[in-house]
């Protein structure tokens, strides 16, 4: 019989792994589009060897493709790294707002692939909170992960993000149309732990179809203290 | 005469430089951005081929593959896609995909996998064309 850490932690390699996958599926991609970008360069080469004159401003759009690619990879990569260094701390004061949009990124092609756009609202400044960052991210990206699993036709999942006093709020309305499985996902095992351990609670609200969590500001002092809320 | 070829990719910069790369190798070559695209273009054109991303928003390279081929058994598909999983690939194959190559795919390997297609498609079409003739003839007691 699994433990609650087990259960935790499986949850958090299988977020993990979910991950990786659609980094890597991107970065394929990015890939693909440098080697026919190099590919076709060769083959001007070859076509130039033959006598054909090099077409200057075809080869000045591939080299901006090439250069648009390399960015497109250094964010993916740079994203990738921020994400994998989300895990160094089991409890850390990070940003929520920077927690949120970085889930909401590893997973945008997985959720783009399904035809579900995910849009943070962000407050415009940071929403410092003393938490589990890696354990927020998983639930996050669990709760993301079903939305835009399903066919519920959602075109677009927006997420708002706030105090209520020293606690932290994350708000996703829209979701009537998804409250019979959402109801079901939000009573799983899985997700109460990660509730649990992030001293968390959801409340979803079927008439008006919204969905939201709170946290405490700083989770070693229980709910009666935030660090970074703003005065 | 040229292979027609329809190329299917979500990545436009994908898709217009690989499409070049395929003319100057003397193919025909269609391009559509997503699965419904290439639906439509299959329904109002003929093909040798089809060369499908298997991940691509709204509808997925798996589920166009399972349409293409109930409208038209004879159609070869061949898959492309960023990283194929043991699942995915098995249930390619079963659907009726010709193969399954990864990106970034090596133009060569991908010229000799749509003269394969091409050349499988021929026969298909050769062998209905020879069921007919032979109804027909059955038909009329010849």
């Amino acid at each position: 019989m699994s433990t609650e850490p087990d259960v935790i932690g499986q949850e958090e390699i299988r977020y993990f792994g979910k991950v990786t996958a659609s980094i890597s599926h991107e970065l394929k991609n990015v890939l693909a589009i440098l080697n026919e970008h190099a590919g076709l360069l060769q083959d001007f080469v070859a076509m130039a060897a033959q006598g054909r004159p090099l077409d200057v401003e075809r080869i000045r759009q591939l080299s901006d493709g090439m250069l648009k690619q390399i960015g497109r990879g250094d964010t993916i990569v740079r994203n990738m790294n921020r994400f994998a260094h989300t895990a160094d701390h089991e409890r850390a004061t990070a940003d929520l707002v920077g927690l949120v949009e970085l889930s909401v990124q590893m997973f945008g092609r997985t959720a783009a692939a399904r035809g579900v756009t995910v849009q943070v609202q962000t407050p415009g400044q940071p929403m410092m909170i003393a938490t589990h960052p890696f354990v927020l991210e998983t639930l996050i990206g669990k709760l993301l992960d079903h939305l835009a699993g399903k066919a519920f036709g959602i075109g677009t999942v927006s997420i708002g993000l706030g105090w209520r006093g020293p606690e932290a709020q994350i708000s996703v309305p829209g979701l009537a149309t998804c409250a019979g499985p959402l109801a079901e996902l939000l009573a799983s095992d899985e997700v109460k732990l990660l509730l649990a351990v992030l001293d968390a609670t959801i409340e979803f609200s079927v008439a008006g179809g919204a969905l939201v969590m709170t946290l405490p500001g700083n989770i070693d002092a229980g709910r009666a203290n935030a660090p970074g809320k703003p005065a | 005469m040229a292979d027609k070829i329809l190329l299917v990719d979500d990545e436009a910069e994908f898709l217009k430089t690989l499409s070049e790369r395929m003319r100057a190798r003397g193919m025909d070559v269609s391009t559509a951005e997503s699965a419904k695209d290439a639906l439509a273009k299959v329904e109002k054109g003929t093909f040798d081929a089809v060369v499908l991303d298997l991940q691509m928003p709204g509808m997925d390279g798996l589920e166009a593959l399972r349409i293409l081929k109930e409208r038209d058994p004879k159609l070869q598909v061949i898959l492309l896609t960023g990283h194929a999983t043991v699942e995915k690939g098995v249930e390619a194959m079963k659907r009726g995909a010709l193969d399954l190559l990864e990106k970034p795919a090596n133009i060569e390997t991908l010229r000799q996998k749509i003269e394969e297609a091409s050349a499988r498609r021929l026969v298909l079409v050769s062998q209905e064309a020879e069921e007919k003739v032979k109804d027909i003839i059955a038909s009329k007691g010849w």
